[in-house]
């Protein structure tokens, strides 16, 4: 029966990224939605729950735009789901997210799993997982496509560059998922309505035990723009002189 | 039926089903607003412009929080010929307070949100597929695996309606003449430039009819709206002008923006958005069956849309009916009684509020429309030639009274006759 | 005074790194300390190419490369560098976010561009929103820690700096261990080290066409590489040919981009090759705005036609 946590951000649609003049990029009126490799993780615990039942508790960072994204988790298996919500929070970077969901976690009694996408769809620094291992003192698991609980252990199939890596580790793991792990489904309307009954809980950032701080993000950005494209955009007319264009290039 | 059931289960979070929602949970029955889309509104499209009589009536005390964008100040009409255009416009600020452009993601959310404020249950991103229909009743619905049990359903699911059909409700077949196509782009522009453009002064807005040019002669017409830092600019066309005429709307789209007529009321601004979707136009003559053993159908689903030319109407409609219909189920549950009988008290109340009334009333317009192609085609020609014509000094061309310019421009177009026939059975259908 | 260090599995990764780290050392006096893991011969490699110390953490067999990460975090806790360079394999992601973790410092993943002013902070440029935006970030605090893709920097020239090698061996964390490997078959050509790629999308009609774009390829001298859905959806090609931002990165010297359409994701995996060439039947695609020339053609004649004018030109 083990107690699974299930990590996930709340992130800016992508889709509705714009490009402003001198190439800035707008999200003003972006949408936002949980980040795919994050469903991912969410639907391997409703999976584990579904095959050993155990309990699942969802846990996501941000500013007050993340009470909107309860229910969505919600919706998604979680038998409850904390929010550890501050204004201060609202851009935090890595470290600051690693630092306030360890100790959301930390609020809980005992945990077998942390699942985590292994990149969040807007950021994909990567980091977040593997903090929160090494914040908790826990192994990481991460790029893992194949997972298997065997008593109080966790076998893993990382997919890494030259191969698969079989890691067998001891509970308590962190594990950061890949999107080839599974493949989320669509919650039902009884699961969407059953999300409004589920607790939910708030922790800002005095109830996580930090002064503004330690929440202050060690990373600054400076300007996000779009890819900047300097080729010379020449157009030909005929496939005859594409090949001379390539052949100049080669010689 | 257990007392665990829904009271009603309304499919679609438009301003139907919204509407719907919110007077059955004020009277608190329980009720659960189903929307296909990830929010109520991302699925809708409108101009558009509402009328907001019936918003009043919804929401006597808050609608003023309701997201509007801007009050429509200044009417405008254009015929298009070529690429010259006569427009006809009405400005007054004795226009009362009756008339806004609304972006839908923005007016729905708002409007579902209310309906969750009052205990409303809603349920997004979720697709109902089917109704459950026991010995001819309708007892809920089916989305994917789920099953929800209700004492009636309240359908709004928009023009593309396929529920009625399972609980045997007389559908007509869908009549290319009588529905539209509308297509539809947004243009960001600051408030500020489009005040001057317009000439509106802030929170106030202009709407605009285009007909001739646009379409090609086909029966439809160009839109545009003036939002709070957007224009909606469109088209609408029936599916029976598109298929005859192998006409592209995105084509007619682009050629629409490019008309001296348009591109400068829109020049400069940046396309955020872009869409299609589809309008019934047949008025009450494509109403099909609204009423049924434990169901009820409203807003587009039910036809109950209205397009004039010089006045398109959906939204009041749509709420009208959903209030109506939400109003039917407050009495029957009273009763415990969801049969036809009883829900037939809908029709009655549709028939004595502006709903029925006005759909009746107008019932010849789509005809009119439909079987007057000169409207779209000769008219605008004649206008606009006449007129430029009229306005050419030039010091060579021979004089012509004003008669004979007339008459000139309707050689070969139309004779008197017919002008003067389609003047009369179009003042008596619009 | 500026410490750099350097961190790699990987021999040729290290290498780079070190290059660049001395380039940076040398600008500002500095020391450029690089640290081999597994692999003793990597932090020879090192102090032979510019490296004034190096450091080899062994750990033992069937540990997992991030076990190292308490042991690295201690020792670069104890000297302090100013700056941190790992080459970013996932492995190395994993271990260096662990040790940021460990000490409390920002990372910067995957930065495709790196500047260090003269007062040694550093800032640097990375791809978000799946390859829509490009950020640049600097650092708050005095511990600068990013993760570089290997061949971003170029293979450095001999200098023979330091010449010992500290050993450091790794406790062995016995909640972890390997209990297999095994090797990804290579089904394709390794296009990321190529320096002529064709690549293929949706605009190839056929599977069967992808004979005449190997021929292309090989009139070329070069290797196959696709957009994403034809490999994971389509399935035409092997999974380790394809070019985007979850895929393979590449920087050829020509880059020949054969119906498709240049969504940002795949842009994000070949941005850096030299010159890139198009064929789309959409005049719209907006391959066209990132490629220095464009054709506008289908492929289903145009690609006969190439061949053929390859082989007129000698190829």
């Amino acid at each position: 029966m083990p107690n699974v946590i299930v990590c996930y951000k709340w992130v800016l649609d992508e889709a509705d990224l714009r490009v402003g003049p001198g190439g800035a990029l707008n999200l003003d009126n972006a949408g936002r939605k949980i980040s795919e490799y994050d469903r991912n993780a969410l639907e391997e615990a409703a999976l584990i729950t579904e095959k050993h039942g155990g309990t699942i508790t969802a846990v996501s960072l941000g500013g007050p735009e993340i009470k909107a994204s309860a229910k969505d988790a919600l919706s998604r298996g979680p038998n409850s789901v904390i929010l550890a919500m501050d204004p201060t929070l609202q851009a935090a970077d890595a470290h600051t997210t690693a630092l306030g969901l360890a100790a959301a976690v930390r609020t809980l009694s005992a945990y077998d799993l942390i699942l985590c996408g292994e990149g969040s769809g807007d950021q994909y620094a990567q980091q977040v997982g593997p903090r929160m291992a090494a914040l908790l003192r826990v192994p990481c698991i991460s790029y893992v496509n194949k997972l298997t609980l065997d008593g109080d252990h966790v076998i893993c199939e990382r997919k890494l560059e030259e191969g698969v890596e079989v890691v067998r580790a001891q509970l308590p793991v962190v594990v950061t998922v890949l999107p080839d792990l599974n493949k989320p489904r669509i919650p039902g309307l009884k699961q969407v309505m059953g999300a409004a009954k589920k607790p939910q809980v708030v922790l800002d950032a005095k109830a996580l035990g930090f002064g503004t701080a330690e929440l202050t993000p060690r990373l600054s950005t400076l300007a996000v723009k779009a890819p900047l494209s300097n080729r010379k955009k020449l157009r030909v007319q005929n496939v005859a002189e594409l090949a001379q264009q390539l052949v100049s290039a080669l010689s | 039926m257990s007392d665990d059931a829904m009271d009603v289960i309304v499919v679609g979070a438009g301003p139907a089903g919204a509407a719907a929602a919110l007077v059955l949970a004020r009277a608190g029955l329980q009720v659960v607003l189903i929307e296909r889309g990830s929010a109520a509104g991302v699925k809708n499209m409108t101009g558009g412009r509402l009328y907001t009589h019936a918003l009043k009536t919804l929401c006597p005390e808050n609608h003023q929080e309701a997201p509007l964008e801007r009050r429509v100040t200044r009417e405008l009409i254009s015929m298009m010929s070529g690429s010259s255009t006569v427009t006809m416009e009405m400005a007054s600020p004795e226009f009362a307070d009756n008339s806004y452009t609304v972006l839908r993601t923005r007016l729905d959310a708002w409007l579902a949100a209310q309906a969750e404020a009052a205990g409303a249950m809603l349920a997004t991103g979720v697709k109902v597929d089917e109704l459950l229909i026991k010995d001819g009743k309708v007892v809920g619905v089916r989305c994917g695996e789920d099953e929800m049990p209700a004492h009636a359903v309240i359908v709004a699911e928009g023009a593309n309606c396929l529920l009625p059909r399972q609980a045997s409700l007389k559908v007509g077949e869908l009549d290319p003449h009588h529905v539209a196509t509308g297509v539809k782009a947004t243009f960001e522009l600051p408030a500020n430039v489009i005040e001057e453009r317009f000439h509106v002064a802030p929170g106030e807005g202009a709407a605009q009819l285009f007909v001739g040019e646009v379409t090609q002669g086909l029966a439809g017409g160009g839109f545009l709206y003036t939002n709070r830092d957007t224009i909606s600019l469109g088209i609408v066309l029936t599916v029976a002008g598109m298929l005859e005429k192998k006409v592209e709307p995105a084509a007619l789209m682009a050629a629409f923006e490019a008309h001296p007529a348009v591109a400068p009321l829109i020049a400069g601004g940046r396309m955020v958005e872009y869409s299609a979707h589809l309008v019934p136009e047949g008025g009450v003559a494509m109403m099909p069956e609204v009423v049924g053993d434990g169901i009820l159908v409203a807003g587009d689903a039910a036809g109950f849309v209205l397009n004039l030319g010089y006045a398109v109407r959906g939204m009041d409609f749509a709420m009208a009916s959903g209030m109506h219909a939400a109003e039917t189920l407050i009495a029957a549950k009273a009763k415990n009684d969801f049969g036809k009988a009883e829900l037939k008290n809908y029709l009655t109340r549709l028939k004595q509020s502006f709903v029925l009334r006005d759909l009746e009333f107008y019932k010849h317009a789509p005809h009119f429309i439909g079987s007057t192609p000169r409207m779209f085609g000769a008219y605008p020609k004649v206008a606009t030639d006449m007129l430029r014509r009229l306005f050419t000094v030039d010091g060579t061309t021979p004089p012509k009274h004003a008669v004979t310019l007339a008459r000139e421009a309707l050689k070969g177009r139309a004779s008197l006759w017919q002008v003067a026939k389609d003047g009369l059975r179009g003042g008596r259908a619009l | 005074m500026s410490k750099i260090w350097v961190i790699s599995e990987q021999t040729a990764t290290l290498l780079e790194l070190t290059g660049e780290a001395r380039r940076l050392a040398d600008a500002k006096p500095g020391t450029v300390t690089a640290v081999a893991l597994q692999d003793r011969t990597a932090a020879e490699a090192a102090l032979a190419h510019g490296a004034d110390e190096a450091l080899w953490l062994k750990l033992a067999e069937n540990q997992p490369l991030e076990a190292a990460a308490v042991t690295l975090s201690e020792l670069m806790r104890d000297a302090q560098p100013n700056l941190v360079l790992f080459g970013a394999t996932l492995r190395a992601r994993d271990l260096a976010a662990q040790v940021a973790a460990h000490l409390g410092a920002a990372l910067g993943s995957c930065a495709t561009a790196l500047r260090v002013q003269a007062d040694g902070h550093a800032e640097f440029e990375r791809i978000v929103y799946g390859g829509g935006g490009v950020s640049t970030q600097a650092f708050t605090g005095p511990l600068q820690l990013l993760t570089i893709s290997p061949r971003t920097f170029a293979a450095p020239a001999a200098n023979t700096r330091g010449t010992s090698i500290r050993e450091v061996n790794v406790p062995v964390d016995a909640r972890v261990t390997i209990t297999a490997r095994k090797a990804r078959a290579q089904t394709g050509a390794d296009i990321a080290g190529a320096t002529v790629v064709v690549g293929v999308g949706r605009g190839l009609s056929k599977k069967e066409d992808l004979a005449a774009v190997q021929q292309v390829a090989s009139k070329l001298g070069g290797a196959v590489g696709c957009t994403r859905p034809v490999a994971e959806d389509l399935q035409w090609l092997p999974e380790e040919t394809y070019i985007g931002i979850s895929g393979r990165k590449i920087a050829p010297q020509l880059y020949l981009a054969l119906g498709l359409s240049g969504q940002v994701q795949h842009l994000a995996g070949m941005r850096d090759s030299k010159l890139v060439v198009a064929i789309n039947k959409d005049e719209k695609a907006p391959i066209f705005e990132h490629a220095d020339v464009g054709l506008v053609a289908a492929l289903e004649t145009a690609l006969p036609t190439l061949i053929d004018e390859l082989t007129k030109l000698g190829r």
